[in-house]
């Protein structure tokens, strides 16, 4: 069967794990448990009667003391960036990340997802965050792995 | 090679085997499995099929194979919930090798420690977002300051950050983009700030002033001002490239320091700090001749840091 890796990066705690258990098991955990390492999980699809599996790495988050090892992304067929959207810092990390991703594994398709939008409330990103998105062309969905919004959509969307 | 004893080459290869379950594989450059063995159970994958490709068998190394020249390290990947393997991946000429070790209980030390830092990341974040926070001093720092009720004299550091593009983002006919892009600054500076013991102290016109040596510290304030200036400038430039593609920072910086006067002066119901003192004056004095992208440091300050280098390389 045809086997497609498929790496989930982003800063820490942007629900990049929850995002992967969200589209894999269609679960959900309210507690935040970081990732050390990588995570790697298998989903099943069927894409245009052609039998597919995911290899999905979910990679720890960056941050100042956890750098990603590009190494993670050797043979990715396809990565997704994850941006908290209750977090305008979080799409700088993106902005960066996605840069460093392609100098290692070149130009592979993406997708971005804005993820938490269910915590409207503490909502920061705005139309100007969404047009630099719209800017660089890069595709991109608002989400969240709490309630399902927009998670089966964007790996489609990726496969697709 | 280093020159090891094989008596304890022995011993290290035992201890090696007995905690951390080595299991190996080598496959063809095809990536068809040529022989397989080690403690294979305790990573609880289905017996392996020699001849077969081993990706079909072994999803996870799908991508990672054939070995590149250098060889792969992953320090911990998880496949089973409770077990996690240090992975290493290395090219021969004509196989390459797969090998796994457990580092389950190393990474559960790390998780201790990365889920408390990044714990704290966040709720260092929430008290230092929003552009009210983080203009005023913080209530919670401002109750560690311990200074009696006249003031006192203190030596202290003040760190002058100087925002370029505040003019011309105010002259915008949107109120809203100024506000949310000095935020947005402030919500990365602040944290820093607070990284290494600083206070942030009052936002004048485009400047923000922010004060070290206020709070308890072990470290000297000229000291903790640099680092947190090194590293403002530093992030603040990344952000600035990747969200805006220009290259200059928008910030610049001066460094002062010197014995000024610090109390909390009863305002209303609260109390606000009060700074006073020539070292301020000269960081106010100093505000035209900034540039962006720059760190101005005063002389005591340039002095007092080159005594500590004498100090530690002595």
């Amino acid at each position: 069967m045809l086997q497609k890796k498929i790496c989930m990066v982003g800063a820490f705690a942007t629900g990049k794990t929850s995002l992967v258990a969200r589209y894999v098991q269609g679960i959900y955990s309210d507690k935040y448990q970081t990732t050390v390492g990588v995570k790697i999980d298998k989903k099943k699809m069927t894409i245009a009667s052609q039998d597919l599996n995911l290899i999905l790495w979910d990679i720890h988050g960056e941050d100042e003391f956890q750098k990603i090892k590009l190494s993670y992304l050797r043979g990715s067929a396809a990565y997704i960036l994850v941006a908290d959207g209750t977090r305008r810092d979080t799409l700088c990390t993106v902005f960066n990340l996605q840069a460093k991703v392609e100098q290692t594994i070149g130009s592979v398709p993406f997708m971005t997802i804005l993820n938490k939008y269910d915590l409207t409330t503490d909502w920061e990103l705005d139309e100007d965050d969404l047009d630099q998105l719209s800017q660089r062309r890069w595709p991109y969905c608002v989400g969240s792995a709490k309630t399902g919004l927009g998670v089966e959509e964007c790996f489609k969307q990726l496969v697709q | 090679m280093l020159d090891v004893p094989q008596p304890l080459i022995h011993f290290l290869a035992t201890m090696v085997i007995q905690d951390r379950f080595p299991a190996y594989l080598q496959t063809t450059k095809e990536g068809r499995l040529l022989t397989a063995g080690g403690a294979w159970d305790r990573y609880h994958f289905n017996p392996l099929t020699g001849h077969q490709p081993v990706t079909d068998q072994l999803w996870f190394l799908a991508g990672l194979l054939p070995a590149p020249e250098a060889a792969i390290h992953i320090p911990f990947l998880q496949l089973e919930e409770n077990i996690i393997a240090e992975v290493h991946i290395f090219a021969e000429p004509e196989q390459d090798w797969v090998i796994l070790l457990d580092a389950t209980a190393e990474n559960a030390k790390q998780v201790l420690i990365q889920q408390k830092v990044n714990d704290l990341s966040l709720l260092r974040r929430k008290q230092s977002h929003g552009l009210d926070q983080a203009i005023q001093p913080d209530p919670v720092a401002a109750h560690n300051l311990d200074l009696p009720p006249e003031g006192e004299r203190k030596f202290l550091t003040i760190l002058l950050l100087k925002y370029f593009d505040l003019p011309k983002l105010a002259g915008e006919r949107s109120v809203a983009h100024p506000i949310k892009q000095l935020d947005t600054d402030l919500s990365t500076l602040s944290p820093l700030i607070m990284d290494e013991g600083g206070l942030l102290y009052q936002s004048i016109g485009s400047a923000i002033v922010a004060i070290f040596g206020a709070l308890p510290t072990t470290r000297h304030p000229p000291l903790q001002a640099v680092v947190a200036s090194m590293r403002i400038l530093e992030l603040l430039q990344d952000h600035h490239r990747f969200s805006t593609a220009d290259a200059l920072c928008p910030w610049g910086l001066v460094l002062t320091s010197g014995t000024l006067i610090i109390g909390l002066q009863p305002v209303g119901f609260g109390r606000t700090l009060t700074v006073l003192g020539q070292p301020l004056d000269l960081a106010l004095n100093l505000y035209d001749r900034i540039e962006a992208g720059t760190l101005i440091i005063d002389n005591l300050t340039f002095d007092q840091l080159d005594q500590m280098q004498n100090i530690l390389y002595r």
